[in-house]
């Protein structure tokens, strides 16, 4: 079964690098542009893993992960963070609430697929 | 400020070698009073910071090189500068650069929290240092393009 991976991001253009990367692999990107909306897609899409950004309007990111660790039919979603805001601090923050990886932008594709190998289990290219 | 300086400058190159695979050149530097007047016209991504550094940084693009931005990065070009595709690429491109700014700052003990980016257009547009003790400006010439990419970055440093 293919996977479905979450891209949480208030940025189109960060939407389009991710699903330009994955979508050749057969992965399905769903996406929602503030981490409000994010947390009601997780719950509804259950995505095999989340891509979240800090700096977002409505709801931050490290709002949306301290509420999808607390949510019981979230909690169990591997997310890591995409983010430009990638100082120690912001690292730390995630971690302590479950991140299990931290990306930086800017960021390569290989970059975003080996931090994705990490996590989960992705589709050998044909 | 020659660390802030530097820190602009690979910011911005880093930037845009990673997510568009251009080579920017540094051109033109200044500092403090010496900084140009901005010129009418064009679009301009800003992001700030606020914490132990307050500060924003200020991206100023042609219509023209903008428009050829945004279609190296989405494959096609915009119907015209005042589209989403543009404001969007704009702004992350700004949030970006200035996210960059902030982990190097941050290592030498001056930290911020981001602010989502703003993006602005059309005649008008006036970016004052207004007595920020940290003002730098710097340009970068874009591969096939016309005219540079102007950034400027004010900023104030807190105990």
């Amino acid at each position: 079964m293919s996977k479905k991976i979450l891209s949480i991001d208030d940025s189109k253009m960060v939407h389009m690098v991710v699903t330009k990367t994955l979508k050749p692999l057969g992965i399905e990107v769903i996406t929602a542009s503030n981490g409000e909306e994010g947390v009601g897609r997780a719950q509804a899409d259950k995505p095999d893993l989340i891509l979240l950004d800090a700096t977002m309007p409505v709801m931050d990111g490290i709002t949306a992960l301290g509420k999808l660790k607390e949510g019981a039919d979230t909690r169990a979603i591997p997310v890591i963070m995409l983010s430009a805001d990638s100082c120690q601090e912001n690292r730390d923050k995630a971690t302590q609430l479950g991140a299990l990886k931290f990306i930086s932008k800017p960021f390569t594709a290989d970059t975003l697929l080996s931090g994705l190998k990490d996590v989960i289990d992705l589709p050998v290219p044909a | 400020m020659q660390f802030i300086s530097d820190s602009v400058r690979e910011a911005v190159i880093g930037v845009f070698d990673t997510m568009l695979s251009l080579q920017l050149e540094a051109l033109e530097v200044a500092e403090g009073a010496a900084l140009p007047a901005p010129r009418n016209g064009g679009i301009v991504g800003s992001v700030g910071m606020a914490g132990k550094i307050n500060g924003t940084v200020y991206m100023s693009y042609s219509d023209q090189l903008a428009c050829s931005i945004v279609e190296k990065m989405i494959g096609e070009a915009p119907k015209g500068v005042d589209q989403p595709e543009v404001t969007d690429v704009i702004g992350e491109l700004a949030n970006m650069v200035a996210g960059d700014l902030k982990r190097r700052t941050s290592e030498k003990g001056y930290n911020g929290l981001l602010v989502p980016p703003v993006v602005m257009l059309g005649n008008g547009i006036n970016i004052d240092a207004n007595g920020a003790p940290i003002s730098v400006y710097r340009t970068f010439r874009v591969p096939n393009a016309a005219e540079p990419l102007a950034v400027r970055f004010f900023a104030k440093l807190n105990a």
